[in-house]
């Protein structure tokens, strides 16, 4: 009778200790692409984050759960449908919409965004970025590091050409310097270095294209928010696609290739020395540097969009990740209290320097450490997006519309149809998808 | 057969029904299910009833990809099999030089569709490519393979013979081994060349494999994705969008689930009207035989 005793109250005791492990380790389920195992500037700042956060806060365990990004938004909407969504999770703008369609996220600005003090959100300088996920007062996801694409190009060849980057200020500026850049150094009649190259495949582009700024430059609108269709088939828009087809057919400074790549086989060309500009992620432009079979630390740069008449820069678009949180999540409070620690100045100033993001706040870009010349294309896209951003509607059905742009651009390219009745389907691809 | 036996027959039977009911019976059904509703992001809302099949008949891209897919499946299969059959005559014999000669051959079937189409993508790139290289001396050093429409299809065409070729080649070697010697000596006797026994007994001989093979080819070109999707992107202007690569844009990148369920069983049905046609085709030739 004794030992049963005894039995039943170790018994008793280590279920009391587990129950109180339970209690004290609350642990918050994070689904993201990046990796902290891994050693690319972004796993990296994940990593340090969470160990900050874990130990600023000892009753919280971040747990990551890495997944493929293309699949985050499909498979974060299942996980809602069947109750097993992680507690906060990554996504990228053209999925945003369809969390909230879903209304799968929960309120962010409610949890605590509002109990900041009065002007703390203007330091999110990006204001569209900021705004994306904002219905009415509630705001369902904040951004933890804008994208865009932009321009890169390499400081040696332009200098070798002669040619001063400030001074390419229109798109027929930069034609002619793509021109110039282009060269066949073997005589083999066949460049070996492109002056320009753009990823136009219909697949894998991730929204990278010098095609929506050429438009969005000449008209404010390029999507109705509110009916949800497209506005491609107008003069901006055709001349967007015409240039483009010039480049590879008339103007011959782009490879034909454009029209099969994607954005990783642009940027891993261009690494590879294969052209002097390209049009890439900005995300890829410290690995690009990284990766160059040239000096890309020294010679990798990039120059805001040109515009048509050349007087100001042009429209920067802004994409990228967001985090949102589970609406049902058993852990909310933690959660959300994870989300405000990777947003705030800590976690933005981890974000950027060990990750090589663009600060989303303007403070972060305000440290001393950031005025080092290494920075200058961090400083150079932050006054790219100050000046004019552009968020696609977040309440439409965005998905492929840079696939739509493509395919008129190829069609334009192979003769298969004008530039205004490749938009025209174009727009017809974006109203069947809604 | 004994009462018991059969019993114990029906709980042999039993996990793999069961998990043919979970994994395909059930799911087939979800999925016709949602055919008849708009589902946009994995939300269903609307009944539409056949809308979505409609939708699915009168879309131009749908019927492109379609003839497209017509176009590939037939040459694919004709070259696959020409290529696995003539691999199979070639290695059918158990030397150690035969096997290493299968072995060698079987490499792009044994990687990873994903991994042999981007290997392909990289030869074939005018920008970086060997195959640049190889037609440089004959003077198409400029001529563009991925980014024109036919040398596109042509690629894609190629992914398919290089990669599952050997696939043809293993299932139609198992019907070369089955083929009684003897037939052969006592041909050999009558007087018959090569050639007619190859005609009067391989062929003849072989239906049943050929079939099986014809009918595993079709299926597997009429459906895949992984080729398209890697090699050229379905481009240029959707020149290589097929079936698979359309259903999954539909699906998995437009979220248009209801339509993309729809299209699905219809491209199910095509795939049995195939085989269907397939397996006539071979049996009017026997009932001639």
């Amino acid at each position: 009778m004794k030992s049963v005793y005894r039995l039943s109250s170790i018994a008793a005791t280590l279920m009391l200790c587990l129950a109180s492990t339970g209690a004290s380790a609350q642990t918050v389920t994070l689904w993201t692409f990046l990796d902290p195992a891994k050693t690319t500037g972004r796993d990296v700042a994940l990593k340090n984050i969470i160990e900050q956060f874990e130990a600023a806060n000892p009753g919280i365990k971040i747990r990551v759960e890495s997944q493929v990004f293309s699949e985050l938004g499909a498979k974060f909407l299942l996980g809602h449908r069947s109750g097993t969504a992680p507690d906060v999770t990554f996504v990228n703008m053209e999925n945003i919409g369809a969390l909230l369609k879903a209304d799968s996220v929960t309120d962010l600005q409610a949890a605590f965004i509002s109990k900041w003090p009065a002007g703390a959100e203007d330091d999110f300088y990006m204001r569209a970025a900021w705004d994306a996920a904002k219905i009415g007062d509630a705001r369902y996801a904040v951004p933890l590091f804008a994208g865009t694409s932009t321009l890169f190009y390499r400081k040696d060849l332009l200098a070798e050409a002669g040619i001063d980057p400030s001074s390419i200020k229109s798109w027929d500026q930069l034609t002619e310097a793509a021109r110039q850049l282009t060269r066949d150094t073997n005589g083999d009649g066949a460049p070996d270095v492109w002056g320009i190259m753009e990823p136009l495949s219909p697949e894998r582009t991730g929204g990278v294209s010098a095609i929506l700024p050429m438009i969005a430059e000449s008209q404010d609108v390029v999507w109705d928010s509110t009916a949800c269709t497209a506005m491609y088939d107008t003069e901006a828009g055709q001349r967007a696609i015409q240039t483009h087809a010039n480049w590879i057919n008339v103007d011959k400074v782009m490879s034909g290739e454009a029209l099969v790549a994607n954005s990783d086989d642009v940027m891993e060309q261009f690494a590879a020395g294969r052209f002097a500009m390209a049009v890439g992620p900005f995300a890829r432009f410290s690995a690009t540097a990284a990766a160059a079979t040239w000096d890309g630390k020294a010679n990798l740069a990039i120059m805001p969009w040109p515009t048509w008449d050349g007087a100001t820069t042009g429209p920067q678009t802004v994409t990228g990740w967001y985090v949102a949180a589970w609406k049902n999540s058993p852990n909310l409070e933690a959660a959300t209290k994870f989300i405000e620690y990777m947003i705030s100045e800590d976690g933005v100033r981890e974000w950027s320097t060990t990750g090589g993001q663009v600060p989303t706040r303007n403070s972060i870009l305000a440290d001393a450490a950031f005025a080092d010349e290494k920075y200058e294309y961090m400083r150079e896209m932050q006054s790219a997006w100050s000046n004019r951003s552009l968020v696609a509607p977040t309440n439409c059905n965005m998905a492929r519309f840079d696939a739509d742009l493509n395919s008129a651009v190829q069609r334009v390219v192979l003769g298969e149809a004008s530039a205004s009745d490749a938009l025209k389907e174009a727009e017809q691809k974006f109203r069947e998808r809604q | 057969m004994t009462h018991g036996s059969n019993r114990a027959a029906w709980w042999l039977v039993t996990p793999f029904l069961a998990m043919e009911l979970i994994f395909v019976a059930i799911p087939l059904g979800i999925g016709a299910f949602l055919s008849f509703y708009k589902v946009d992001f994995l939300e269903r809302t609307d009944f539409v009833g056949l809308g979505n099949y409609w939708t699915v008949i009168t879309s131009p891209a749908v019927l492109r990809s379609l003839w497209l897919t017509t176009v590939f499946t037939s040459f694919a299969l004709i070259f696959t099999f020409a290529a696995g059959f003539s691999l199979a005559l070639l290695f059918q014999r158990d030397t150690r030089l035969h096997i290493f000669g299968r072995a060698v051959v079987l490499i792009p079937f044994t990687i990873s569709m994903l991994v042999g189409s981007m290997l392909l993508k990289w030869i074939f790139s005018s920008e970086a490519g060997l195959m640049t290289t190889v037609l440089a001396p004959l003077g198409l050093g400029n001529v563009s393979i991925l980014a024109d429409p036919n040398n596109a299809m042509a690629a894609l065409v190629f992914n398919a013979m290089w990669r599952d070729a050997a696939f043809a080649m293993i299932l139609l070697m198992a019907g070369l081994k089955s083929v009684p010697l003897q037939l052969y000596d006592a041909a050999k006797i009558d007087g018959a060349g090569p050639i007619q026994r190859f005609v009067k007994i391989t062929l003849p001989m072989m239906r049943l494999p050929i079939l099986i093979t014809f009918v595993r080819l079709i299926i597997h070109f009429t459906n895949i994705l992984t080729f398209p999707l890697i090699l050229t992107g379905g481009g240029p202007s959707d020149a290589t969008t097929i079936l698979g690569l359309q259903l999954y844009r539909t699906g998995f990148q437009d979220y248009r689930l209801g339509i993309a369920n729809a299209f699905a069983l219809m491209l199910f049905a095509f795939n049995i009207v195939l085989i269907l046609i397939v397996i006539r085709l071979f049996r009017a030739k026997e009932q001639q035989a």
